[in-house]
């Protein structure tokens, strides 16, 4: 479970933040600062580079590993082949998705009229009175990278299904051979 | 034995194949035949496609702030479009941008959903009746009209900015990938049932009224937006205005080709020009190599896809897929220290496909009248702007009256790169104005 969320750290800290500044008072489109930690817009903004990072590398090709991985785990720890089955789906739809729309959707409550993300990169983005830079805009593009993403996630979890069947298949078989 | 000596003739083969085919593909790439523009003379071009880049740009603002300048009537919407696209740390740039783009006026625009803008449309009422279920939102355009320089209130041009996709808005998200049709009411859907309206406004802007010449319709705009510029000029109904060229920005692969029904695909691909511009490397670039809805970007006539790459940025792939970087390098590999380099429009015929597509006619006024007109321009423009003129890199082919787009900029000989066609449009720019367009109340 721990390794499923790693990669989507940098979203979560990101709804932290913003869940912390509410709590504060503050307001995202407001020009005065948010004091959370050095200040709540440069968390953002870190947490958002950090989060186009991960989906730029799992998009060249780190979510087939990360998903391969993730289904050697669910091959250890759960043994009947319909919950690995189940299991591997859920994984690789979120592997699928999320690093590549995960950042997009965990600004969407910071949109405002001072800060409108959008692929063309136009405009300030200003959110709890600091400029979050053109990473808010870059991470909008970063949705089309599940052009490349989504493949490799369906792809892996095939080969997993494969995999997966033959050895539910091969057991199967062994357990038989003692009774015959 | 014998099996192995078919292998190694077979394998022998292939690779001769392979070699073959990877000898012959440069020689076509450089063949008169191609519209192409490599990103080592897209600086020629950079000022032609500078306006329609600012507009994709521009359409990524809201509609309402563009209304109101309009309404004000003082051309503010210029400096508002200059300013949103070229960041103000490049002021010069700003400066150059203006006087590229001051003969453009807003015109009108939509960023609501579009349900049936006349709702005394038969068609549409039909269409929008079997509509899918929705997000409540809809294509945002701007229309904008390049003001003609002979007639005052007349335009020679109108162009329709499509906006890209904007935060995770579903509506804009759904678009991008309806590759294959969806039970989504999605904006290509939206915009096929209103595309003859929205060329019926056009029709009665009071600038297309006043012009004696029917201005040319282009549409333009930026990835999404690109996409959706694509789609009109395919789906505009048979024996209405159509639109002459599309310019499109790091484009979708996704043009909404698979609606448009084929008899009326093959009318609106006719003398189609779509120009496809990048910048290297941007992220939609391997999308559309890999899943490019037709028209695919070998199409040499109807339509002529004209693929114009930029490469004047590095970066990530996501990095370089916006259209701000994209216009402020457009504005800039022109521009040489305070001095801009020339003015040139792509060719109108290559490998003898006929476009619907002019030039400006004031650019052609220029580009025809060869070096006697063109050299008295040239003394007029600078006596009354007190300014200094650039040549044109193509003034010697103006001189001769050769109609050679893409001439030499110096005696290496011809481009092999550019084709020969009947319309060279080039031309220089006067520093501090375009040449007899209608003066900003308020520009500089």
């Amino acid at each position: 479970m721990l390794f499923v969320v790693l990669p989507f750290v940098p979203e979560l800290a990101i709804l932290l933040t913003s869940l912390f500044a509410a709590i504060s008072g503050c307001q995202p489109g407001t020009d005065t600062g948010c004091p959370i930690g050095s200040s709540a817009a440069e968390i953002i903004r870190h947490a958002l580079e950090a989060s186009l990072l991960v989906g730029s590398r799992f998009g060249d090709g780190l979510a087939a590993l990360w998903l391969a991985a993730c289904c050697w785990l669910i091959t250890l720890g759960w043994p009947r082949l319909w919950i690995r089955l189940l299991l591997a789906f859920a994984v690789s739809l979120i592997c699928a998705f999320v690093p590549y729309f995960g950042p997009m959707l965990s600004i969407g409550h910071l949109v405002n009229p001072k800060c409108s993300p959008n692929e063309g990169g136009v405009g300030d983005c200003i959110v709890y009175g600091g400029d979050v830079g053109s990473v808010a805009h870059k991470v909008v593009s970063l949705g089309w990278r599940i052009i490349e993403g989504a493949p490799i996630a369906i792809g892996i979890f095939v080969v997993y299904a494969i995999v997966a069947g033959i050895i539910e298949l091969r057991s199967r078989r062994q357990a038989l051979r003692p009774l015959g | 034995m014998r099996f192995r000596f078919a292998a190694f003739r077979i394998i022998l083969a292939s690779a001769a194949a392979v070699v073959w085919l990877s000898a012959v593909q440069p020689a076509a790439a450089q063949s008169n035949n191609d519209p192409d523009i490599l990103a080592a003379y897209v600086y020629r071009y950079a000022d032609y496609y500078l306006p329609y880049a600012i507009q994709s740009s521009t359409a990524y603002k809201p509609v309402g702030t563009l209304n109101t300048m309009r309404d004000a009537g003082l051309g503010e919407e210029v400096d508002f479009a200059v300013q949103s696209t070229i960041p103000a740390s490049q002021d010069d740039l700003r400066g150059h941008a203006r006087r590229i783009f001051k003969p453009w006026r807003y015109q009108f625009g939509s960023d609501a959903y579009l349900d049936c803008l006349d709702w005394a449309d038969e068609a549409c009422k039909a269409a929008y009746a079997k509509r899918g279920w929705n997000f409540g939102s809809g294509p945002t355009y701007q229309v904008w009209a390049r003001t003609r320089a002979a007639a005052r209130g007349a335009c020679s041009e109108v162009s329709i900015a499509f906006r890209g996709t904007v935060g995770f808005s579903g509506g804009d998200w759904y678009s991008n990938f309806s590759r294959f049709g969806s039970p989504y009411d999605d904006y290509y859907q939206q915009l096929q049932r209103n595309v003859d309206t929205i060329m019926r406004q056009i029709q009665n802007l009071d600038c297309y009224k006043r012009a004696a010449r029917k201005p040319q319709i282009v549409s333009t705009g930026h990835s999404l937006g690109a996409g959706l510029a694509q789609f009109v000029a395919l789906a505009t109904k048979s024996g209405g205005p159509r639109i002459a060229k599309v310019v499109a920005f790091d484009p979708s692969p996704v043009t909404g080709a698979h609606l448009v029904n084929k008899t009326l695909l093959a009318e609106n691909v006719q003398r189609l020009v779509i120009d496809r511009v990048y910048e290297s490397g941007e992220v939609l670039s391997y999308a559309r190599a890999a899943v490019q809805e037709y028209p695919q970007a070998k199409s040499r006539c109807n339509p002529q896809v004209r693929t114009v790459e930029v490469k004047a940025a590095r970066g990530s792939i996501i990095g370089l897929h916006g259209v701000e970087l994209l216009a402020t390098n457009l504005a800039d590999i022109t521009y040489n220290e305070g001095n801009p380099l020339g003015y040139r429009a792509p060719a109108t015929l290559v490998g003898n496909c006929d476009v619907i597509y002019r030039p400006d006619s004031d650019e052609q006024l220029i580009a025809r009248n060869g070096s006697q007109r063109f050299a008295a321009l040239r003394r007029v423009y600078a006596r009354s702007a007190g300014r200094r003129v650039v040549s044109s890199p193509a003034s010697s082919a103006l001189r001769s009256g050769v109609t050679r787009v893409g001439s030499p900029t110096s005696s290496n000989g011809p481009d092999p790169r550019m084709a020969t066609g009947p319309a060279s449009n080039a031309f220089a720019l006067v520093t501090g104005g375009g040449f007899g367009f209608t003066p900003l109340p308020r520009a500089e």
